[in-house]
């Protein structure tokens, strides 16, 4: 009994200066941050931030002061110059013609050309024309076509080949849609993401790929990995 | 002889159980205090932060699914704050089931509902059929599907059905996120790879706090006593159990009002079960079953920091049924799955928490209960001296102040949480030490109550919450 008793008030006593002390941290944690004091603030280390900004510009899309995209048409001499779709397109200097061969011919100078299509992506609700802008959004490397082209490709309405070549260009943002891909229900998106997460994102790759292929038992996303 | 001798079995029975609450206590809040600090590390070698993702175009959407039953009054904070989330691809499903308060109309009048010619079919498995779907004409990103009920557990598989994003997100009726809640909880998705299957988050007691026009909350202490003794619960609960469990890769139940979940790994589960009440922890026990059956380990992330506020019931009666409720819920996921104890297949699930969740929870007030009476028969009848009694219960009470302080203090270092002035820290140790000596005993009773409900079987409802809340909650 005495043992017990002892054991108790020994064990008692401990846990009471525990709560006491934690009470103390608390209230010294709450007085820290009345005076703005930096204990929760991240703190830049420069070992680790050089090597992240240096990945960061590796991975960035190589920057375009004028761009022209000219898709290929079927039969150019033919077309007749559109008026453009949406008001953002009023704004830059961005012209869509229509051919018999579909929309083909887009210039403009960078960033506009990109914010008008990415708008454009944005407003458009044929999922055909939405893969076409995407296509295109892609071609000039900007990240914001990479959900529509995983969905492309979903739907099959989208070549994995012509996917994966414009996703590549969208480097580490397009990396983060990619990430996310990697456990789509569609088989043929899952081999697409796995055959690009090494390449867009500055994740370790042989990790992502590791926790990729073991829940993946079909070949197709097994191999491009 | 033999009353004495049965008393010496209870009084061992229950000092084991003691005992094993004691160490598994202890090194759950060693764990969650190492992950946190780990976390913390973390932070900063992060190669995407919380804000390359709100600001990348390439994110993916996330539907976030809303269950109301009469919420009238607590609802239109819940969507403001919803919609104020700093993630561009968003979608919000409000399911409004068997609703008579006039939340639909509330959700109506705010943004501008306009009917949709929506395909009302449904599954045959279904409890609900749709009654009306509706879209904001005031923001394009919410829709409202009204149900004709079925329970919340069906309310959530009816958005399911519907939600278009490749992450949904399911948060309760009454509860506010922090604005950059989705954009967290989406990190870990695309941070750990494709193994993520279930992202959760601590949760902060809603009473108390400041609602800011924004929809930002900033937390403070209630006012009521018994959310007071909720506010230590729930930080232990989060801070001690969740991020515990969740270090040791056995995390064996994620909260209705916070988790993320890839869309596609929930509908291949099948949803949510309609016919329990304890839905949200039937799900991750079934999803651990499930996936692990199939050779594939689903990794459930816990994230330590408060990205959601939660009203807590201010009244014994909404209490009451609330505990009785969970525990009856526990009940019926142990009976379900009860062939995941001890069963090696399973791997820390099957062999750490859901025992200890599957015999030590779900028994605890039973012991609990039968310990304290007894004790306290053994020390009136002479069989033990007062002086154990005593000390046993000097410790209980101190060991069970220590957790809870240490778990409002790794709430605390997550930035402003509770204790915003030193002298708050009086009115939690305080509110602790009371929580010991009556309202947990009085808890034990009510899940003692949930427990015999749960084993009688029968079908159980869900009650309704008296929400105070932007009602208690104060605009700064």
């Amino acid at each position: 009994v005495g043992t017990i008793v002892w054991l108790a008030v020994l064990g008692g006593i401990i846990a009471g200066a525990c709560a006491v002390a934690c009470a103390l941290a608390c209230a010294w944690l709450a007085r820290a941050a009345q005076h703005g004091s930096p204990s929760t603030t991240t703190v830049h280390h420069p070992e680790v931030q050089q090597p992240v900004q240096a990945m960061l510009q590796r991975h960035a899309p190589a920057p375009a002061p004028t761009y022209m995209a000219i898709m290929p048409a079927v039969q150019p001499p033919q077309f007749v110059p559109q008026p453009p779709e949406t008001s953002q397109l009023h704004h830059s200097q961005v012209v869509r013609t229509t051919g018999p061969g579909g929309p083909v011919v887009l210039e403009g100078s960078y960033p506009q050309l990109g914010n008008a299509l990415g708008a454009w992506l944005q407003d458009e609700r044929d999922e055909i024309e939405r893969i076409r802008i995407a296509r295109d959004l892609g071609t000039i490397g900007d990240a914001r076509s990479a959900r529509a082209l995983l969905d492309g490709v979903r739907t099959g309405v989208l070549s994995p080949t012509v996917a994966a070549d414009n996703l590549q260009r969208g480097g580490f943002e397009a990396g983060i849609a990619i990430a996310a891909a990697l456990r789509d229900p569609e088989p043929r998106v899952r081999a697409l993401a796995a055959s690009l997460v090494g390449r867009t994102t500055p994740l370790e790759p042989a990790n992502v790929l590791t926790n990729t292929l073991r829940p993946m038992p079909e070949p197709p996303s097994r191999r491009p990995s | 002889v033999i009353a004495a001798l049965s008393l010496h079995v209870v009084e061992a029975v229950v000092l084991a159980f003691f005992v094993v609450f004691a160490v598994g206590y202890t090194l759950l809040l060693v764990r969650a205090a190492r992950e946190t600090g780990l976390e913390f590390a973390r932070q900063k070698r992060r190669v995407w932060s919380t804000e390359d993702l709100i600001r990348s175009p390439a994110q993916p959407v996330v539907t976030i699914v809303v269950p109301a039953h009469q919420e009238a009054d607590a609802i239109l904070p819940t969507v403001r704050s919803l919609l104020a989330q700093r993630w561009q691809h968003l979608e919000v499903i409000v399911v409004p089931n068997g609703c008579t308060d006039g939340t639909l109309q509330v959700l109506q009048d705010a943004y501008d509902l306009q009917p949709t010619n929506e395909i009302l079919d449904r599954p045959a498995t279904a409890r609900g059929r749709i009654q009306s779907t509706w879209r904001s004409a005031a923001d394009a990103r919410l829709r409202v599907i009204e149900t004709s009920g079925g329970g919340k557990a069906d309310a959530s598989n009816c958005a399911l059905e519907r939600a278009t994003g490749e992450f949904s997100l399911l948060v309760d009726a009454d509860s506010l996120l922090a604005p950059h809640a989705v954009a967290r909880a989406v990190l870990p998705f695309i941070e750990r790879g494709s193994q993520v299957a279930v992202v959760s988050a601590a949760i902060r007691v809603l009473n108390g706090a400041h609602v800011r026009p924004d929809g930002t909350v900033q937390a403070g202490l209630p006012k009521s006593p018994l959310a007071l003794m909720q506010t230590v619960e729930y930080a232990r609960a989060f801070h001690i159990g969740r991020a515990g469990w969740a270090s040791l890769g056995a995390l064996p139940v994620v909260s209705g009002a916070f988790g993320m979940f890839r869309t596609s790994v929930l509908r291949a589960a099948g949803g949510l079960d309609t016919t329990t009440v304890g839905e949200d922890l039937e799900l991750i026990l079934r999803l651990h079953a499930d996936v692990r059956r199939g050779g594939q380990r689903p990794e459930i992330v816990f994230i330590a920091e408060p990205l959601c506020w939660t009203e807590v019931p201010e009244d014994i009666a909404s209490l009451r049924a609330q505990r009785i409720r969970w525990h009856r819920g526990l009940v019926e996921a142990v009976q379900r799955h009860g062939r995941m104890l001890f069963n090696t297949r399973h791997g820390s699930v099957g062999l750490m928490s859901f025992p200890f969740l599957g015999l030590f929870e779900l028994l605890a007030p039973l012991v609990e209960l039968l310990g304290l009476a007894a004790l306290t028969l053994a020390a009136a009848t002479g069989a033990i001296a007062w002086s154990v009694v005593v000390a046993l219960a000097l410790f209980a009470v101190t060991f069970g102040l220590a957790l809870s302080m240490g778990a409002i203090l790794l709430e605390q270092v997550w930035g402003r949480g509770y204790v915003d002035r030193p002298r708050d820290v009086l009115v939690l140790l305080m509110w602790a030490l009371i929580e010991q000596l009556g309202h947990r005993q009085r808890t034990a009773a009510w899940r003692l109550h949930g427990l015999v409900l749960g084993v009688r079987g029968g079908r159980a409802t869900w009650g309704e919450m008296h929400h105070r809340g932007a009602r208690t909650v104060t605009s700064a």
